[in-house]
């Protein structure tokens, strides 16, 4: 009894003292601090034009918000870790929200837009069309949104880049396709699913279609349950397809599950590198940090890129270009969009997934000018997990160059 | 002579008697965690978490958690629990936007159907999964868990059916009021979930069905012997629990506009965590509205928080979960 009088007093007691605290320091709104000036020594590669960029007249750094989906695996630990990374050298602010739940996410975009200090917001969203609300709220409010990845569907959206994702399931099947051809083989494939629900994933399935379908050797698609996006998943749905189906010759994993997908073939005792015979065709839609040892070993035959780099990169230099250096950015693409089927119905950054191989992966045609494939950058000890190490990547090409102060002297 | 005039009571006894019920009531943790959290926020935000618009943007993102929590509180209090609102409520969002699209490609019916139709007969889909489960539980005397679990992956795989993965758009006019509208300068979901607690509340306190709830949750052989209909109130709880879920989907339809099959993805975990906040016994037989109300708020506040701090969303779990584990500690020291 005793100790309940004393909870009960001890929570009065802090709540009034919480009060007191808030009145002190709430009311008006303090000056935000000032940005660090000159620019940290050391901190990130030299020269970096960018700096001063994101630093008002007034000195006080301006405000940028990532929004999305956490950091669930190596792709979304890349955009946030080059988002802030990026941010920071132009000297601005570099804030995070992420949720896997995507009413979470248009939580976070409605309690940035009612706020109101943001001056933008990087997307990617785990669901477009939840999001969306929230999306035309931020820019309503005079946040604008710059959105990569999965597309929001308003017309309200300040920016676009994303992977045209047909084209990857379209490289990935295209593999196999003149694999078949070449070997005069029939294609039976077995396809492991993405999170079923991702738009990007239901695009994957439909460039995969019909690229093994245009060709005259195929003969069956064998779906997986929707693994998910997670390696470990694909484990026991491979062993069993493959060993209910003694057929299927290729499979394409339309995310990174090389580690899952070996693990089910090496179970089968169907594990073969490239040159055996007997290897099973393998290509995924896309490809990750966990996929090097597969593809290293001669498993993985390759896969369509999609890299979170290239995409957040170009977000954040448009997003500093247009609303720091009051620049005009691209509506819609650059590059040629023939390999798009259907043609995009939305203005935007459009890029298209490119195959390559273990031998090509850091070719720089393909990395934006990069040394090496993002996926492959952790294992370079010159830059590993530090994100202030990698480089700004060459975008002009897209119309979006390196955002710095002698572009608006 | 008996003397039967009582003096009434002067506003310093009436004072004290309200805060002497106050901080005995069930509701004082749940309230002081709510300011407490209101109050940090406050301080680490200059004053803007309680702002009238943080606030009202707290209720309306609370709402479609609010209206499916009410349903899982009445499975609750019969000891029961159920699983299925989640999928249900996905379910719902999604065949209801097949249903109403103005985009054909996309419309399962052929034409779109008006949303005074549409919104009432999702509500009906939304009870009869509800009964269906209520069924099992009351009458074949399966257990709630599994039952709910196993209608949850059923809806589930008709949702990935219907929408086959793809989220739909281009939703008739008239569908928007209730998800964005406004009435006397309050939005539309607040209106909705605060007029369904209202509803609830008096239903559970002045009238024998609501008392029934309680009765079958506390001990159901008592609650047959004194008279209760037992098996009867088990199902209705489920099949109100189904039309809530179904109320739930309906209005995040009508606030996004669009269908997804991760419209509310979470939401039973959500409403079982709200449910628990609020003092709501798993079992059973011991919970009040008022209090799932504060739970739901709680829960609301804490999402607020996280994205007005912008902490590394790695520890967004660990927070939550401290949080709730604080709250329902402290309020089961308070009871013993």
């Amino acid at each position: 009894m005793q100790a309940k009088r004393l909870i009960v007093r001890v929570m009065v007691v802090a709540l009034v003292a919480g009060g007191l605290f808030a009145g002190c320091t709430g009311g008006a709104t303090p000056t935000p601090a000032p940005a660090p000036s000159p620019e940290p020594e050391g901190k990130w590669p030299q020269p970096n034009p960018m700096w001063g960029t994101a630093i008002k007249p007034d000195g006080t750094p301006f405000e940028f918000w990532n929004v999305d989906i956490g950091p669930c695996n190596g792709w979304m630990v890349t955009a946030e870790g080059m988002f802030t990374s990026l941010v920071e050298r132009a000297g601005g602010t570099a804030k995070w929200v992420g949720d896997l739940e995507p009413t979470v996410e248009l939580g976070s975009l409605e309690d940035i837009a009612i706020r109101g200090r943001a001056d933008a917001v990087v997307l990617m969203p785990m669901s477009s069309a939840v999001t969306n609300p929230g999306v035309e709220k931020c820019e309503e409010a005079g946040i604008p949104v710059y959105n990569y990845n999965w597309i929001v569907p308003t017309d309200k959206l300040t920016f676009l880049v994303h992977y045209d994702e047909r084209t990857m399931g379209d490289v990935s099947a295209q593999y196999i396709v003149d694999w078949a051809e070449q070997n005069n083989e029939d294609i039976y494939c077995y396809v492991i699913w993405g999170m079923m629900e991702a738009t990007g994933s239901q695009e994957r399935w439909e460039g995969i279609v019909r690229t093994l379908e245009s060709s005259p050797n195929f003969k069956e698609i064998i779906e997986s349950p929707d693994c998910g996006y997670v390696p470990s998943n694909a484990t026991e749905p491979v062993r069993d397809a493959l060993g209910a189906n003694p057929q299927i010759n290729s499979i394409i994993g339309m995310g990174c599950y090389a580690n899952g997908t070996i693990e089910g073939l090496r179970v089968l005792d169907k594990l073969y590198p490239l040159g055996d015979p007997r290897h099973i065709v393998y290509t995924q839609a896309d490809g990750g940090p966990g996929d090097l040892e597969a593809w290293e070993d001669g498993y993985l035959d390759g896969v369509g890129t999609h890299g979170p780099w290239e995409l957040v990169d170009m977000s954040v230099k448009a997003m500093i270009n247009e609303v720091c250096l009051g620049l005009d950015m691209p509506d819609e693409s650059m590059m040629d969009l023939s390999k798009c089927q259907p043609a995009p119905d939305r203005d935007g950054i459009i890029l298209t997934s490119q195959w390559i191989t273990y031998e090509t992966m850091n070719n720089p045609e393909y990395t934006f000018g990069a040394p090496r494939m993002w996926f492959n950058m952790f294992i370079d000890p010159e830059y590993g997990e530090d994100f202030d190490k990698w480089p700004i990547l060459d975008t002009d090409d897209y119309g979006i160059p390196t955002p710095s102060l002698d572009l608006v002297k | 002579m008996v003397d039967n005039t009582t003096e009434s009571p002067s506003p310093r006894n009436r004072i004290r008697r309200f805060l002497r019920w106050f901080l005995r009531s069930e509701y004082f943790v749940l309230v002081i965690v709510l300011l407490a959290i209101g109050i940090a926020m406050s301080a680490i935000t200059e004053g803007f978490a309680f702002s009238f618009a943080n606030i009202e943007n707290i209720f309306v993102q609370s709402s479609v958690r609010g209206i499916a929590a009410i349903g899982q509180f009445l499975c609750i209090l019969t000891a029961g629990i159920d699983l299925s609102v989640g999928g249900t409520a996905i379910f719902i969002g999604n065949i209801g936007g097949t249903f109403m699209t103005e985009d054909m490609t996309k419309n399962i019916l052929g034409y779109s159907l008006s949303p005074y139709l549409g919104v009432p007969l999702l509500l009906i889909i939304g009870s009869g999964i509800g009964a269906f489960s209520g069924f099992a539980v009351s009458r074949i005397r399966m257990p709630a868990l599994i039952v709910t679990l196993a209608i949850w992956q059923i809806v589930t795989t008709f949702t990935f059916k219907v929408s086959r993965g793809f989220q739909v758009l281009h939703m008739p006019e008239a569908l928007a009021f209730a998800g964005q509208g406004e009435l006397a300068g309050v939005p539309m979901p607040i209106i909705i979930f605060i007029a369904i607690v209202v509803i609830f509340y008096f239903l559970m306190h002045y009238t024998t069905y609501g008392r029934s709830l309680y009765a079958i949750g506390g001990n159901p052989t008592s609650a047959w012997l004194s008279g209760v209909k037992v098996k009867l109130v088990q199902f209705s709880a489920y099949l109100i629990s189904g039309l809530l879920a179904a109320a739930s989907g309906a209005l995040q339809l009508s606030r996004i506009m669009a269908t997804s099959p991760q419209m509310v993805k979470g939401l039973e975990l959500d409403t079982i965590a709200a449910v628990t906040i609020g003092g709501v016994s798993l079992a059973g037989g011991r919970g009040t509205i008022i209090g799932v109300f504060l739970g739901v708020l709680i829960i609301g506040a804490l999402n607020n928080s996280l994205n007005l701090m912008a902490l590394d969303p790695t520890y967004n779990f660990a927070i939550k979960g401290v949080i709730i584990f604080l709250a329902v500690a402290v309020d089961s020291f308070r009871r013993r």
